[in-house]
C-alpha cells in the first residue's frame, strides 16, 4: 500500500486568506452577447483556478453594489492568443440568489465547437470521434468550474463556522 | 506526489462574504429540525436499535428512551459545484484507499466516509485526489457527498467522481486515466457497497425493532 498524501476530508479548519475591505468603486463588466454590466460597488470574492500547465482558467468574483444588489461574475482566461477570453456576469437581489446563479451556471457552455458535421468530407467515424471529443471537452470544462466553486463554497463554510 | 494543497486555487473572501454566506446557511437542504429525528431529508425516525445507537452513544449523543439527541455537532461535507452538505451527526466510517495508476507514480488517493445522521439516515461522503499528470489539466482534487438509502445512490456519486477525474481529452494522458480510474471506480463502489450495505443491513433492524415505516 502506497502512503496517503496530505488530504483533508470534513470539518477541517482551513483559515481563508481575505482580502482587506475595499472602498466603493465602479466596475464595468463586459458580458458575452450583453450589454456591459456597469455599477458601482465592492468585491466580496475572488476565485480562480490558474495553474501554468493548464491552458485555461476559470476566475469567479461576487460583488456588493452600493444600491444593496448582488454581481456574480465568471470569467474563462486562455493562455493561447488566438483565444477570446469569455466574460458572464448576473445581477441578483440576495447572496443566495448569487450562489443559486453560480450553482446553476454549466460550465459546458464555454467549450467552443469546431467540429462541423454538415461538412461533406466528414466520414461517420469522424463525426463519432468529434462527438466523444466534444463530450469529453464539456465534462472537463464542467469538473473545473465545479471544482473551482465547490472551493469557494467550501471556504465561505469554513470561515462561517 | 501531489498534495491537495498544493492543487488548490487562489480564494480571497472579505469578511462580509463571510457573514452573508453565514446568515443564508440557515435551514440547508441537509439540516434536521430540532428534535425530529428524522434522517437528513426523511429518514426513520424514532429510538435505534443497539448497531446503529452504538456508536452514537459512544459520542455522547443519544438522550435517554435511545432517541438521538439534535444537539448533536453538525457536521459539513465538502461538495464540488455545490454548497455543502450540512447535516447533524458522527462518522460511522472513514477510511482511505491509494489506487495505482497505468504508469509507475501515478496513484490516485482516495478516502470515502459513511456517516449516521442524527436520524439514522445514511450520508456518503467520498474525496479523490488524482495524480499529477504533466499537460493534464484535470488534476485537482474531487468531493461529492449525498444521503444514500442503498448501494443504489452511491452511482450519481461515483459519476459524479467520474467525469470530475477523466481526463479532458481522449488520447492526453487518456489511457493512463481511463484504466486508473476505472480500477478506481470498481474498487471504490465495491468497498462503498460493504459499507453501505452493513450500515442499511442495521438500519432495516432498527425499523424492524421500532415498527417505524
Amino acid at each position: 500500500m502506497t502512503p496517503m498524501p496530505s488530504f483533508d476530508m470534513a470539518d477541517s479548519r482551513g483559515e481563508p486568506e481575505r482580502s482587506p475591505a475595499m472602498m466603493p468603486q465602479p466596475f464595468t463588466i463586459k458580458r458575452v452577447g450583453q450589454r456591459p454590466l456597469r455599477f458601482e460597488g465592492s468585491e466580496l470574492c475572488m476565485a480562480m483556478s490558474f495553474v501554468p500547465t493548464c491552458p485555461s482558467w476559470y476566475e469567479i468574483n461576487i460583488y456588493r453594489t452600493t444600491a444593496q444588489s448582488f454581481v456574480a461574475a465568471v470569467r474563462l482566461f486562455f493562455v493561447a492568443e488566438g483565444e477570446r477570453d469569455r466574460v458572464r456576469a448576473w445581477e441578483c437581489e440576495s447572496f443566495d440568489e448569487v450562489l443559486d446563479t453560480l450553482e446553476a451556471y454549466d460550465a459546458g457552455r464555454d467549450v467552443r465547437v469546431d467540429a462541423f458535421p454538415d461538412d461533406p468530407g466528414m466520414t461517420p467515424g469522424d463525426l463519432a470521434a468529434e462527438g466523444f471529443m466534444l463530450r469529453a471537452k464539456v465534462e472537463g470544462a464542467r469538473a473545473h468550474y465545479r471544482s473551482l466553486l465547490g472551493e469557494i463554497l467550501h471556504e465561505l463554510e469554513q470561515a462561517a463556522e | 506526489m501531489q498534495t491537495e494543497q498544493a492543487l488548490r486555487p487562489t480564494v480571497q473572501l472579505t469578511a462580509e462574504a463571510v457573514a452573508l454566506f453565514r446568515s443564508g446557511r440557515h435551514g440547508p437542504p441537509a439540516a434536521l429540525p430540532p428534535e425530529t429525528a428524522g434522517g437528513p431529508s426523511g429518514g426513520p425516525s424514532g429510538a435505534l436499535a443497539a448497531p446503529l445507537a452504538a456508536p452514537l452513544a459512544e459520542a455522547g449523543a443519544v438522550r435517554a428512551g435511545g432517541r438521538p439527541d439534535p444537539a448533536m455537532a453538525w457536521r459539513s461535507l465538502r461538495r464540488d459545484g455545490a454548497r455543502p452538505f450540512r447535516f447533524r451527526g458522527i462518522t460511522l466510517i472513514e477510511t482511505g484507499v491509494t489506487v495505482p495508476g497505468a504508469a509507475a507514480g501515478e496513484n490516485w488517493a482516495c478516502r470515502f466516509a459513511v456517516h449516521l445522521a442524527a436520524g439514522g439516515g445514511l450520508v456518503a461522503e467520498i474525496a479523490v485526489l488524482p495524480p499529477q499528470i504533466e499537460g493534464w489539466a484535470v488534476s485537482r482534487p474531487a468531493y461529492a457527498a449525498a444521503e444514500v438509502a442503498g448501494p443504489a445512490d452511491l452511482d450519481p456519486l461515483l459519476e459524479g467522481i467520474r467525469a470530475a477525474c477523466h481526463p479532458p481529452v481522449p488520447g492526453f494522458a487518456g489511457e493512463a486515466g481511463d484504466a486508473a480510474h476505472d480500477a478506481l471506480t470498481v474498487r471504490l463502489s465495491a468497498a462503498l457497497g460493504r459499507m453501505i450495505g452493513t450500515a442499511l443491513a442495521a438500519r432495516r433492524s432498527d425499523t424492524t425493532e421500532t415498527g417505524d415505516p
